[in-house]
């Protein structure tokens, strides 16, 4: 009983955690993966989002959706700076990215200091949370499930990834994915490229900021430092996500013919995965990466093992097989077989 | 249409200065197909960067129906397309050949509330593929491009241009036939041959053979004409 429980537990808190991170998940399929930006300017976004919201909500007492709406734009001002660095004074993409976020760094200082902490102010999950505690109630106490809420963000991701999905499907997303990959064919098609990144990179903020004002709000505080290696978690789930999904069609099998491991022959049918599976496995990716820091809690493996294994995990993931499996074959394969 | 005066160009590297083109005229008119030849370093392509926007040269004038544009680069996207040696250049790796022959119908103006592959879109594209006897590119229509030769590449590149609405005004062709084998560089004589009853073409081969259809041939060497492109 006690195991169901914990099993329970462990795959509501990852659904809950990745569906929160999930926004940052999306903003980079618009970011990294289809305009081939890999953008660290979220890093400050993340935190100007909920700097902003909290500040305008706690401080100044405006209603909180309008603060979070405002919360939003401030994380567009993040990306239009990104892209105004890397567009029009022509800085590098990395340095362009590591430029704004450390300039939004500052700023959210100066905007909201180190801590801010919402309170007993309603925020936009307080609903959502008195909600849970009333079904909770019916339930045995050893249960903590997030039902309401995991439904709210549910929500929001999907109303967002179908976004995503549909717009990618219109001649201008096609145009998105063009610029991203090879803008030389979308000026062959007599169109200017800079606005379709300029909206890109505001877009993607705007998401990662948006991610943050939810996750400030489900942790009751929004704090400067949480920003920082955003960009890292955004990067390992999302890279796990693609993994995950693209595996149907990578799979290898082996087979092991009298003490020797032979490769099947046929050969590897290498698809890309489409828009459509893109956004998905950004979302698949984020719950997964909870999923396995839960999982490590409570198999109560030491609290510092966690990353590590995960950055295993994307290693065997990524690199290229072959190679371990020919070290392998010719391991156990005879002196006589050998070709050279 | 078009309208070089005086256009020279020169480059300085390492202390040598290069000159590519030197003092230079010609006027290319509606529906022309020119053929431009020389050997390599003859500026050949420096000429079609200069029409294109690509270089400023360092005297001269560019004019387009009247209008200088020797110094508007941006202007000339509407107008002018090109076909790049490398069939890599200009397209890409990952979307399949529906979408790129799709992409190539949008007008200027894409919407975000249009679909970008319909009915009358896909029905175009299978019909301009039969049109040029591409029977093979059709069943394989759904793949990316990566998945294709660069021959076969260099063909959909043209077919691009074909499919564009409002056509180009002026194709500039540097060396498309290069590194292709005799079929696909037939297909894509042929498919320039038919662009040339729609607009002005000037490619640039230094192959000695004439391009079928080929109107007016310009050769080239150290920068000049040796041919009076008027004839």
């Amino acid at each position: 009983m006690e195991i169901i429980v914990s099993i329970l537990n462990l795959i509501d808190n990852s659904i809950y955690e990745g569906l929160s991170y999930s926004l940052i998940c999306l903003s980079m399929v618009l970011s990294y993966r289809l305009l081939n930006f890999p953008d660290i300017t979220m890093e400050g976004s993340f935190v100007t989002g909920a700097a902003v919201t909290a500040v305008l909500s706690i401080k100044a007492g405006i209603p909180i959706l309008l603060a979070s709406f405002l919360g939003v734009l401030a994380g567009a001002v993040a990306g239009l700076f990104t892209a105004f660095l890397h567009i029009i004074l022509r800085i590098d993409k990395l340095l362009s990215g590591v430029l704004s976020s450390f300039c939004f760094y500052s700023l959210n200082l100066i905007i909201m200091g180190g801590f801010i902490a919402y309170g007993k102010l309603t925020t936009l999950l307080t609903p959502f949370e008195n909600a849970d505690k009333i079904i909770m109630a019916s339930l045995p106490s050893i249960l903590n499930l997030h039902i309401t809420r995991i439904f709210f963000m549910g929500i929001i991701t999907l109303f967002m990834k179908l976004l995503i999905d549909i717009g990618l499907r219109t001649e201008k997303g096609l145009i998105y994915s063009v610029v991203g990959e090879n803008e030389k064919l979308a000026v062959q098609c007599g169109i200017n490229p800079i606005g379709y990144k300029f909206f890109g990179l505001i877009f993607s903020n705007m998401l990662v900021s948006s991610a943050g004002i939810l996750i400030s709000m489900k942790e009751g505080s929004a704090n400067a430092t949480r920003g920082i290696g955003i960009i890292i978690f955004a990067l390992t789930s999302y890279v796990i996500g693609e993994h995950l999904m693209g595996k149907r069609s990578n799979r290898r099998t082996y087979k092991i013919i009298s003490h020797k491991w032979q490769r099947k022959t046929t050969k590897k049918i290498k698809r890309k995965l489409n828009r459509v599976e893109l956004t998905t496995a950004a979302i698949i990716g984020g719950i997964f990466y909870f999923l396995m820091i839960q999982l490590g809690y409570i198999v109560r493996i030491r609290p510092e093992l966690p990353k590590l294994l995960m950055g295993l995990y994307i290693i065997i993931a990524i690199s290229d097989r072959n190679t371990i499996i020919k070290v392998l074959s010719d391991i156990f394969r005879n002196k006589n077989d050998r070709t050279y | 249409m078009i309208e070089l005066i005086n256009v020279s160009k020169s480059f300085c590297t390492n202390g040598y200065s290069i000159v590519a083109l030197d003092n230079i005229s010609v006027k290319i008119e509606d529906n022309d197909y020119v053929q431009v030849r020389g050997p390599n370093g003859s500026g050949k392509t420096t000429l079609l960067n200069v029409i294109s926007g690509a270089e400023i040269p360092d005297k001269g004038k560019v004019f387009f129906e009247g209008k200088e544009i020797t110094y508007l680069q941006e202007y000339r996207r509407n107008f002018i397309s090109r076909i790049f040696q490398d069939s890599r250049y200009a397209s890409c790796d990952h979307i399949s050949i529906l979408h790129t022959l799709c992409l190539a119908q949008f007008d200027q103006r894409p919407s975000f509330w249009r679909k970008a592959i319909n009915d009358n879109r896909r029905e175009m594209v299978f019909s301009v593929l039969k049109n040029a006897c591409l029977n093979s590119l059709i069943d394989r229509i759904n793949e990316p491009l990566e998945n294709l030769s660069g021959g076969e590449r260099q063909v959909i590149n043209v077919l691009f241009l074909n499919l564009r609405r409002p056509m180009p005004r002026l194709i500039l062709a540097d060396e498309p036939t290069n590194h292709l084998d005799p079929e696909n560089a037939n297909h894509v004589r042929n498919l320039l041959s038919n662009l040339s009853n729609y607009c002005s073409i000037i490619l640039v081969s230094h192959e000695k053979e004439i391009a079928p259809g080929v109107k007016k041939i310009i050769t080239m060497e150290k920068g000049r004409f040796i041919n009076d492109p008027s004839d």
